[in-house]
C-alpha cells in the first residue's frame, strides 16, 4: 500500500476562488486584488484565509475584518462557503481519480492509495509530478505527504505546513523513524488530551512511543493509541473509497456581470476543463452538454453542444462553442454560468497514427462539419443519400454528416440532371414550347413519371430534356393535366 | 548571322524558348477528356491548389468536367465538399455518374462571408480530397489568395466556379480555365497554367467521354415535342 495525501489548507479560499470570478476586463484579463475569506460571527468575522496580494500588503489570517480593513481599504472579503469547499474536495478527488482508482475523502484532504498506478505513471515522483500539475491547472494548491499509511501520509503532508522539509517515505520499515519528530498537535484529539500532553513534555511521536500502553489507553482514553497504531500501520486502517457522481455539473458567479464573451472564456474554459478531468476520471465521454447563461433578472438562455460522437476534448467543445457564440451572440450580460452533462457514455478512444488513415481522415471529415454547423447551422451542413422515389423531388434526401447511409438499390435511373431545382420553376411557353432564355430544343423524352397519388403528393408529368439557344441543357417537365404548364426542374450541369 | 551562329545561340543557356518548361510530373487527376488532360500541366486536375472555372452559363456540362475526378477521389474514399452550390446537388444523377453520394458533404452557408469561411476551413483542414466552392458575388484578390494558401497548407484541391465576367481579374490560382460552349459544343480555354503560355480553345465535345452529353444518346426514341408527348 501507498498512500499520498493531498491537504487544502487553503481550501476556503481556492473553492471560492473556483467559483467566483471577479468581472475581467474587455482582453480577459484580471487585475489582481487582495481577496480574504472570513468565518465566525457576524458580529466579529475574523480572517481564516488570505490570497497572495492580500499577504503582502499585511493582512493575515486571524485578523478581524476590521482591522484587515483599515489596513487595506479595497480588500475584497468573502464569507466562508462549506457547500463549496465539499465542491471544491470532490472536484479535487475526480483528478485524484484519473490516477487511481481507490480516492478517499477526509477533512481538507484527499487520500489516494497508488500502489497499484506506479508503473504506469513511472514512479512515485512522476506521478506526483502529474498529480501537482494537474491540480494547478485546476486551479488549487496543496501540500503532499506519503507514506504506507494513509494517516501517516495525511500527517506528514500537514507537517509541511509548518517544516516544508518533511520528507514522505515508500517504506514501511523507515515509518516510525519518519514519523517521530512529528508533533502530536497534528493528532484530531481533544484539546484537553493535547494540552495534558504538552503539559507532562510529551510533544512529539517519540516521546509517546515508548510510553506503557495500559498507562497511556487509561488515561487518555483508546484513541490516541489507536492513531498511533494506525499510523505505523499495526492495525488496519480501512478508507470509505470516493465514488464520482453519476452526472457532471458546475457553476461559475461573477462577482460583477460580464457583458462580452471574451470575459467569459477563461471561465468556461476551466468549466470545459473540469468536465473533461471528470469524464477522464469515470472512462467516459460526452456528445452532449448544455451552457445555461444567467442573464439578470431571471432571465437565462441556454445553449447545447452536442457532437457526433462521444468525445472528451477541451479543446474540440472550446472551439465549437465560440463559432456558435460568434453566429448567435450572447443575449445580454451574464451573473453566472452552469455546465450541465447529462449525457455520459461509453468513450472509444480514437486510435491516432503516424500516417494519415482513412480513420483519421473520416474523423476529420465529422470534426469539420461539426464546426461548419456549429457557425452556419445545423440544416446547412449535410450530405445527401438515395431514397427509393420515382418522384424526382423525393428520390433523393439529406442526411446529418455523420449519419450512416442507409443502402438503397442503385436503380438504374435514367438520365438525370446534376442540379436540381428546390421548387421547380414555371416557365412560359409560346405555342406549346417552353422558353428559356429563348426557345427550347427537345434532346429526348417524354420520360412520364406518373406517382405518388397515394400520400398527397402526386406527380403526373412528362419529363424531357432540352436545350436552349445558349447550349444550356435543362430538364423540363410538362404537367399531364390541364392546363399543361411547363417547369423547369434542373440543369444538366 | 548565319545559320550555325543561330543554333549555336539557341543552345545558349540563357535562353528560354517558350514550350521547353519542364512538366511537372502528370500527377493529376485524369479529366476523361484526353485533349485537356494533354494540355493540363499535371496531366489531369490539379490534386492540390487552386483551380478557378469561369462560366457564366448553367447546364452546358461545367460541372461534369469535374465528374471524372469526383468518381476516382470517392473510389479512394476521399470526401468532396460542395460549398455553396447555386442548386441541390441531385443524388441520383450522381450516383449515376459513379460517385459514393455518401461522402459528399454540402455545405449551404446563407451569407458571402460564411461563404468563404466555410471554403477556407475545408480546403485548410485537408479532410476533403476536394472542394467544390461557388462565388456569385466578387472577391478581391487578397480572398482568392486566403483560399489558394488554405488549399496548399490542407493539401487539398479547391475548384472555384465564377462567373467569367471576373477573367480579367487577377487571381491567385495557379491554374485558371473559361468553360463556355455553344450549342451542342462544350469548349474549355487555359487561361492561366502552370509553366506554360494560355491554351488555345479546346473543344471537348468530339470526345466519347463527355459524360453528360454524350450519355443515353441511343435511349432518344424520338425528338418529342410538346405535339408528340400530348395524348
Amino acid at each position: 500500500m501507498l498512500w499520498i495525501a493531498l491537504h487544502l489548507p487553503e481550501l476556503p479560499l481556492q473553492s471560492i476562488e473556483a467559483r467566483l470570478y471577479p468581472a475581467p476586463d474587455r482582453s480577459g484579463t484580471q487585475t489582481p486584488f487582495a481577496h480574504a475569506i472570513c468565518e465566525g460571527p457576524d458580529t466579529r468575522p475574523v480572517l481564516c484565509a488570505v490570497n497572495a496580494v492580500g499577504r503582502a500588503l499585511g493582512v493575515r489570517v486571524g485578523q478581524t475584518v476590521s482591522m484587515a480593513r483599515s489596513l487595506v481599504e479595497t480588500l475584497v472579503v468573502t464569507p466562508r462557503n462549506p457547500a463549496w469547499e465539499d465542491e471544491a474536495l470532490v472536484r479535487i478527488a475526480t483528478i485524484a481519480s484519473e490516477f487511481t482508482p481507490t480516492v478517499s475523502l477526509a477533512q481538507a484532504c484527499v487520500l489516494l492509495e497508488v500502489s497499484t498506478s506506479l508503473t504506469l505513471f513511472g514512479g512515485p515522483a512522476k506521478l506526483l509530478q502529474l498529480l501537482r500539475v494537474s491540480l494547478r491547472h485546476a486551479g488549487y494548491r496543496s501540500l503532499t505527504g506519503v507514506a504506507p499509511t494513509p494517516l501517516a501520509a495525511s500527517l506528514l503532508a500537514r507537517a509541511r505546513m509548518t517544516s516544508p522539509s518533511i520528507r514522505g517515505t515508500l517504506d514501511i520499515a523507515q515509518l516510525a523513524d519518519r514519523l517521530a519528530g512529528l508533533p502530536l498537535a497534528l493528532f484530531d484529539w481533544p484539546n484537553k488530551t493535547l494540552t495534558t500532553l504538552s503539559q507532562l513534555g510529551i510533544t512529539r511521536v517519540r516521546d509517546l512511543a515508548p510510553l506503557p500502553r495500559d498507562g497511556v489507553s487509561r488515561r487518555f482514553g483508546t484513541q490516541v493509541l489507536n492513531d498511533l497504531d494506525r499510523a505505523l500501520g499495526r492495525v488496519p486502517d480501512p478508507r470509505p473509497s470516493f465514488s464520482l457522481p453519476e452526472r457532471f455539473s458546475s457553476r461559475i458567479e461573477f462577482m460583477r456581470e460580464v457583458d462580452h464573451f471574451e470575459g467569459l472564456r477563461f471561465p468556461i474554459r476551466r468549466m470545459l476543463g473540469e468536465l473533461e478531468s471528470f469524464l477522464r476520471a469515470r472512462g467516459a465521454g460526452t456528445s452532449a452538454f448544455t451552457l445555461t447563461f444567467e442573464h439578470s433578472r431571471e432571465h437565462r438562455s441556454a445553449l447545447t453542444l452536442s457532437m457526433q460522437h462521444a468525445s472528451r476534448q477541451r479543446e474540440r467543445w472550446e472551439s465549437q462553442l465560440v463559432e456558435r457564440v460568434t453566429r448567435t451572440p450572447l443575449a445580454g450580460s451574464v451573473s453566472a454560468i452552469t455546465l450541465a452533462c447529462e449525457d455520459v457514455k461509453p468513450y472509444q478512444a480514437e486510435n491516432l497514427s503516424w500516417l494519415p488513415t482513412q480513420h483519421a481522415l473520416d474523423h476529420q471529415v465529422g470534426e469539420l462539419s461539426e464546426k461548419l454547423a456549429a457557425r452556419l447551422g445545423e440544416e446547412r451542413v449535410f450530405g445527401i443519400q438515395l431514397k427509393d422515389d420515382h418522384r424526382p423531388e423525393q428520390s433523393w434526401r439529406t442526411k446529418g454528416p455523420g449519419e450512416a447511409s442507409q443502402r438503397t438499390l442503385p436503380a438504374p435511373w435514367p438520365r438525370r440532371p446534376i442540379w436540381l431545382l428546390e421548387a421547380p420553376r414555371q416557365l412560359p411557353d409560346r405555342n406549346q414550347v417552353p422558353q428559356l432564355k429563348g426557345e427550347l430544343a427537345f434532346l429526348a423524352g417524354p420520360e412520364r413519371i406518373e406517382t405518388g397519388w397515394w400520400d398527397g403528393k402526386p406527380a403526373r408529368r412528362d419529363y424531357f430534356i432540352a436545350e436552349n439557344p445558349l447550349g444550356e441543357t435543362v430538364w423540363v417537365y410538362r404537367e399531364l393535366h390541364t392546363p399543361h404548364h411547363w417547369f423547369l426542374h434542373g440543369y444538366f450541369a | 548571322m548565319d545559320k550555325t551562329g543561330l543554333v549555336s545561340l539557341l543552345q545558349s543557356p540563357h535562353i528560354w524558348r517558350m514550350g521547353d518548361f519542364p512538366r511537372p510530373d502528370r500527377t493529376g487527376w485524369p479529366t476523361g477528356f484526353e485533349a485537356l488532360d494533354a494540355e493540363l500541366p499535371e496531366g489531369g486536375w490539379p490534386k492540390q491548389g487552386l483551380t478557378e472555372l469561369l462560366c457564366d452559363r448553367i447546364g452546358i456540362g461545367e460541372v461534369s468536367l469535374l465528374l471524372h475526378a469526383l468518381v476516382a477521389l470517392t473510389a479512394e474514399q476521399r470526401s468532396i465538399a460542395w460549398v455553396n452550390p447555386p442548386f441541390l446537388p441531385y443524388a441520383p444523377a450522381l450516383s449515376n455518374a459513379g460517385i459514393d453520394i455518401s461522402r459528399l458533404l454540402i455545405v449551404r452557408p446563407d451569407a458571402h462571408a460564411e461563404t468563404l469561411w466555410a471554403a477556407e476551413q475545408s480546403l485548410r483542414s485537408g479532410a476533403f480530397g476536394a472542394v467544390l466552392l461557388w462565388l456569385k458575388q466578387d472577391v478581391d484578390y487578397p480572398c482568392l489568395r486566403r483560399l489558394q494558401l488554405a488549399a496548399e497548407a490542407g493539401r487539398s484541391a479547391g475548384f472555384l466556379y465564377r462567373h467569367s465576367m471576373f477573367a480579367t481579374q487577377p487571381s491567385s490560382a495557379p491554374l485558371r480555365v473559361r468553360v463556355d460552349g455553344t450549342a451542342n459544343t462544350l469548349a474549355v480555354t487555359l487561361l492561366k497554367r502552370r509553366g506554360l503560355m494560355a491554351s488555345r480553345r479546346i473543344d471537348l465535345t468530339a470526345n466519347p467521354h463527355v459524360v453528360e452529353r454524350a450519355a443515353n444518346t441511343s435511349s432518344i426514341r424520338s425528338i418529342a415535342g410538346p405535339r408528340a408527348a400530348r395524348h
